[in-house]
This record gives structure tokens, sequence and C-alpha cells, in this order.
């Protein structure tokens, strides 16, 4: 007994560092962030601090720029299943024996590992509206007046997306590839025997027999998109005309350049509750499309 | 044995008393530090060095900070956690006033008031004043002026105006308009509200009754008179292009692309640096346009030193701060910045900030700008109606919606604005 007690101990030792970390950085500020939704603190230190109960949370409700940037969360997240469709294309393509295999693997990951604002400053050269390359070669395929990319408020969020589904796609390929390997030869070879084409073995041995991961992808890269910030910040700060401000810079921008933090706090609350949303809804969706053996 | 001991107490003797002289030399020297947003190779380091050889007695060592959301993030933090920061250098009113009100900077009541202001600054030193207080001194005239290409003007017999109006530039742009350059006019596009601003000069953001006075008539007529120069003269840059492309404007003008170029005194730095901007015209100054019948903008009077409340040497840091603004800031004259201070040699300062190129310009349109009467503070809203002004005549200057709409939103969030106050 004594020695289980001792075991025990030992054991809440070694998750006690842990513990303190998740608390001091996380519940300490998760519960403070969530207290400071109902006060109007303001400035750096806080100063005049009240309570003000749910008069932040009825002002959202008239804000049309955390209404717009609702939006944009939402048409920003058309990149997740884009990037999961492009990664998985590009892992079967590259699951086969191809030339230069190895490398071609690796160059679609290493947008991946490089720095978000660093892959946004590449980008926008590239969508530079008239000595950009994209624009030029347009231009010499006849185009007169080509998009203004990321300088118009109706290309600009197609614009990121575009950037985000190349920055994340090499992740879900790496992943589809781990997983592509496990599909078992013998399902393949059965459904070829009774006659399945080629897509139809993709369709109804390769798709569901990988479906876990898809969700898991999904559910991440959806939770990742919600929680964007560098690239699109260095790309375009949100404009032109807040036509890609996503909530995330929205909380910033209230909190660190008018330094509203209770207002903040309320718009990084309905953050968790759009993504806590989401992810209900993906959860119980799996139901539908995701086998488990 | 006594010998060794005798010798050891007057060893032990000795070191202690070398160490009390040099504790007692330490305590007297005082080390303090001095944020802020300037290059320290534009001027500040030398201005502490020179201090510092003067004043053995009171250390200054200069730590810069980067000018943005982030670097003004990262002072507010480093005030808020007690650290190093003695002396501080704000360059936007509004972080300014947010450290005023969160108590991070002393007030300097008993040292600048109202009427040392008046007469050491001037007017634009109330854009300094919070309440009824000081808590900064401001130590540089940030000048603000077109930058005009004589070239051009010679070549189609115009002459070097003195005073513009906002209608009168229109005209003049188009006068201007050839095929020799890109555009006859142009701004830095994060200058873009100072239309706005300059609109409600002389009346301010909120009318008398406390609601918003950005539907002013003077409001539509700028933004118009703007519009009509990108979209119908087609003699300046459409914003949405010239930001999405950071067209260099400041270079397009020096390359001599651009004919009229909207900007001030830090664009000194650039134009007399003719070995990587080589130009074969001269350039003149014009102050910024007014409009008919009100004040025209008056100079930026800006980098206000503050005492941080936290230092244990508020004399010591005001002797520097009082110094620095009188004398120390001629270290900054090359780099483009003039003493804001009466008793600062203000005329030396302005010969120096040419210096390296007096003979490209016209000086005496350049005094003119810098003694320009008749000139106002340009009222400066908070950040929140600013970026709202700023994103609705975008969408204005972008074609995609009309004038009416865009006074009518502006209207309504700063009125939404007032009442939330």
């Amino acid at each position: 007994m004594k020695w289980m007690k001792r075991q025990q101990l030992a054991g809440y030792l070694f998750v006690l560092p842990s513990i303190i970390g998740v608390t001091v950085f996380f519940l300490i500020p998760l519960l403070f962030s969530f207290g400071l939704a109902f006060t109007n603190w303001l400035g750096p230190t806080g100063r005049d601090l009240r309570f003000v109960g749910l008069t932040n949370f009825r002002r959202l409700l008239f804000d049309g720029i955390f209404w717009k940037a609702v939006r944009n969360n939402v048409f920003y997240l058309l990149h997740v299943p884009l990037s999961v469709g492009v990664g998985f294309l590009v892992a079967s393509g590259l699951n086969r024996r191809v030339f230069f295999r190895n490398g071609l693997r690796a160059s679609f990951f290493l947008p991946y590992l490089i720095s978000a604002v660093a892959i946004g400053f590449s980008w926008m050269l590239l969508f530079h509206p008239t000595q950009g390359p994209i624009n030029q070669l347009l231009v010499s395929l006849g185009v007169r007046n080509p998009p203004l990319w990321l300088a118009s408020t109706k290309y600009a969020m197609p614009t990121v997306i575009i950037i985000a589904t190349w920055q994340s796609m090499g992740f879900n390929m790496i992943i589809f590839l781990a997983v592509l390997q496990e599909v078992p030869r013998h399902l393949k070879e059965a459904a070829q025997i009774d006659g399945a084409k080629s897509w139809q073995v993709v369709r109804y041995v390769t798709l569901p027999y990988i479906s876990p991961i898809t969700f898991f992808l999904l559910v991440i890269g959806t939770m990742n998109a919600f929680k964007s910030f560098g690239m699109i910040q260095a790309v375009t700060g949100g404009g032109p005309v807040n036509s890609t401000l996503i909530l995330p810079l929205y909380v910033y921008r209230t909190a660190f350049r008018y330094y509203e933090m209770g207002y903040a706090s309320t718009i990084a609350i309905m953050l968790f509750v759009i993504i806590f949303l989401f992810t209900m809804l993906q959860w119980y969706g799996q139901r539908r499309w995701v086998y488990y053996d | 044995m006594r010998g060794r001991r005798s010798f050891l107490v007057s060893l032990a003797v000795l070191v202690i008393s070398i160490s009390l002289a040099g504790i007692s030399y330490a305590s007297e020297v005082v080390y303090l530090k001095f944020w802020g947003g300037v290059p320290a190779e534009n001027g500040p380091q030398a201005a502490v060095e020179a201090w510092n050889a003067a004043n053995p007695h009171i250390q200054v060592e200069y730590v810069r900070y980067v000018n943005n959301e982030d670097g003004n993030l990262r002072v507010n933090m480093a005030m808020q956690t007690g650290d190093d920061v003695d002396i501080l250098m704000s360059h936007s009113a509004n972080d300014y006033e947010q450290r005023v009100l969160s108590g991070f900077l002393l007030d300097l009541t008993d040292r600048v008031d109202d009427d040392y202001m008046a007469a050491n600054i001037g007017s634009g030193a109330l854009r300094w004043r919070v309440g009824d207080k000081y808590y900064a001194l401001p130590t540089n005239i940030n000048a603000i002026f077109i930058m005009l290409n004589e070239d051009a003007f010679a070549s189609k017999g115009i002459a070097i105006p003195e005073r513009l109006t906002v209608s009168q530039l229109r005209t003049l742009a188009n006068e201007l308009k050839s095929d020799e350059y890109e555009y006859a006019f142009a701004l830095d596009a994060g200058n873009i509200h100072g239309i706005v601003q300059n609109a409600v000069i002389d009346t301010g953001f909120v009318k008398e009754d406390g609601t918003s006075n950005l539907d002013h008539p003077n409001v539509r007529e700028g933004l118009e008179t703007y519009y009509g120069l990108m979209h119908e003269d087609k003699v300046m840059p459409v914003l949405a292009i010239q930001k999405a492309t950071n067209m260099a404007v400041e270079q397009m003008f020096l390359e001599g692309k651009i004919a009229m170029y909207q900007a001030g005194a830090w664009r000194l730095r650039m134009s007399n640096d003719l070995k990587q901007y080589p130009r074969s015209f001269k350039i003149a100054f014009v102050p910024y346009p007014h409009f008919d019948g009100y004040s025209g903008p008056a100079h930026h009077v800006e980098d206000a030193m503050s005492i941080v409340a936290t230092t244990r040497f508020p004399d010591q840091a005001w002797e520097f701060i009082d110094w620095y603004a009188q004398e120390g800031m001629m270290a900054l004259a090359p780099g483009g910045r003039v003493p804001a201070h009466a008793s600062a040699p203000q005329a030396e300062a302005r010969k120096l900030i040419v210096q390296a190129a007096e003979e490209t310009y016209n000086l005496e349109s350049l005094d003119r700008t810098y003694e320009a009467g008749d000139t106002k503070l340009l009222p400066t809203p908070p950040y929140q109606v600013l970026d709202y002004i700023n994103q609705e005549i975008e969408k204005y200057f972008l074609g995609e919606q009309s004038i009416d709409a865009t006074i009518a939103n502006m209207v309504k969030f700063h009125n939404d604005f007032l009442n939330r106050q």
C-alpha cells in the first residue's frame, strides 16, 4: 500500500511541471480573458476597470466589422478542403514510382516549413498587379485587364486562399503518403477482380479506408484556419477595405491598437464558440462518411 | 607572526577602503535608459555620446524601438513590467495618450505648462496636451510640404507657388500634366486620411453639439477633388494600385517621374543622397494645400520626450531631456530633424538638413514653408475612427461606393463611437 502511494506521488511529481505550465499559461489566462469580456478594460493597464455585464456582447451584435470578419473567416475556410484535396492528389501521384520522387516530396512539403511571413512576401511579388510574373503572363496571353489580386476587394480573399492552400498542402500530403501506404493491397486487388476501374478503386476502397485521417486533417485544418494570423497580416493586414480581415486579426487590432481589451476578449470568446460549433458540426457529420475498422 | 598579521590587517583595510571608495563613486553616477524610435545612426547615438562625454555623472544609454504596432506594444510592456526605461520618446499622439492615461508617464506640469509651450514650442505642442497637462516635451519640427520638380514648372512656364488651396492644387496638377511625367502629383498612401484631417482643421472632428463633424462640406470637397485627380484627370496614382504595389512614389519623384510629391522633412535624407538618387532638377517647396478660407496644416511637432513614472531619477532625466531638446537635437539635423525648441539654433539646423546637397534645392521656398503663417494643428481622431475613415475613403477611391455613402458611413460610425465614449 505504501509502495502504491509512493508510486502515485512519483507520478504526480512527473506531471507537476506540465500541470503548472498549463495552469499558468493556459487556464488562468483563459479564465481571465473570459472575465475580461464582461468589463470595459481600456489601455495597457486596465484603467477605470468596470464590470459592464453584457454590453460588449450587445455591441458585437451590431458591429459590422465583426460580422464581416466572421464572413471572411468562413470564406477563408475554403482553403481547408482545397489543401486536403490537392494534398491527396499529390500524395497519390507521389505514392507511385515516379522520377525524383523523394525530391518532389521534399519540395511539396517545404512550404509548410517556411515562415508564413516569408511566404506572404514572396507571393506578394508574384501577384504584383503590374510587375508580377502572374499578371505579366496573363497580359502576354491576351488578358487586357488582369485582376489586381491583393489590391482588389474582390480578389484579395481568393488570392489569400490560394496562398494558404499552397502553404498547408505539404503537411496534408505527408500525412496522406503515410496512410496510403497502409491501404491493404488485397482490398484493391479484390475490387479490381470484381471489375472496378481505377477511379472506382479510389472511390470505394482508398477514400473510405483513409477517411479517419481525412476527417482529422479537416478538423485540424478548420481550427488552424480560424486561428490564422501571420500570413494575412503580412500580405494584406486585413485589407483592402477589410476584405481579408479575419477574426484573429480583428482581436489583435482591437486589443493592441485600440487597447479595448474587454471588447477584444469578447471577440475572442466568440471565436472560441465558432470554432467549437464548427468542430461539433464536423464531429456529427463524420458519421455519414468516416469509416472505422 | 605579528608582522604577517599586521600586513593582513593593512591589506584588508586597503581593500575595504578601495571598495568603499568605488561604491561611493559608483553611487554618484546615474545611469538612464532612453528609449526612442529614431534609428541610432540618425543622430540620437551621437547626441547621447556628446552628453555622456560632458556629463560623466549622468550616463545615458539609447535603446531604439521600432515605431510600429509591435514596437509600441513592446515599449508599453517594458514600462508595465518596470523594465529599464527612464526616458521615453513617443512618436504617435494616440500611443502617447494611452501611456498617459495608463499612468506610465510623469506629469511635467512643474516644468512645462501652456506658457512654456507657447514661448518655446508653439501651437503644435497642443498635440501633446492631455487634459490640461503635458507629459512630454516635443523636440522635433517635422515640417510638411509638397516637393516640386522645378524643371516641370519651368518647362510649362509656371511660377513656383507660395501657397495653394485644394482646388488650386487640382488645377496646377492638370497644368503640369505631361507625357514626360507618369504623374503630376502623388502623396504617400499611408497619409491619405490627411485629406479629412485637413478638411476639419478649424472646426475639429466633433461639432459643438457633440456629434460627428465628418459631414462638413470640406470633407466632401476634399474627397471629390482627390477622386478627380485619380480617376478623372488621371494625374495621381489610384490609391489601391499605389498600396498594393508598394509604389515608391518618393523614389519616382527623385527619378523625375512625378512632378509634385506631398511629403515632408523626413524625405530630405533621401533627396540629399545624390549618390543613390542622382537627379538633375532642383527641388522647390510649397506648404500643404488648405481649403479656401480655412487655415493650412501646421508642421508636426513630434518626437515627444517623457519621464517614465517608475524612474528613480526624474530630475536627472529632465536635465537630459531639457538639454536634448535644445542642444542635443543638433546632432539629428543632418538626418532631417529641426529642433522644435525656440532656444535651439533652428536656422542653423535648417541649413544642416540640406547641407549635403544645398545647391539642388530652392532654399528660399524651403524657408517659406517653415515660416508659413495662418496654420493650425491637424486634428487627430482616435485610431478606431482613423482606421474607419481610411477604410471608407479607400472604398470611395476604389470606386466601390458613392461620396454620399462614404460620408454617411463615416458619420454613423463616428457618432456610434462618440455615444460609446
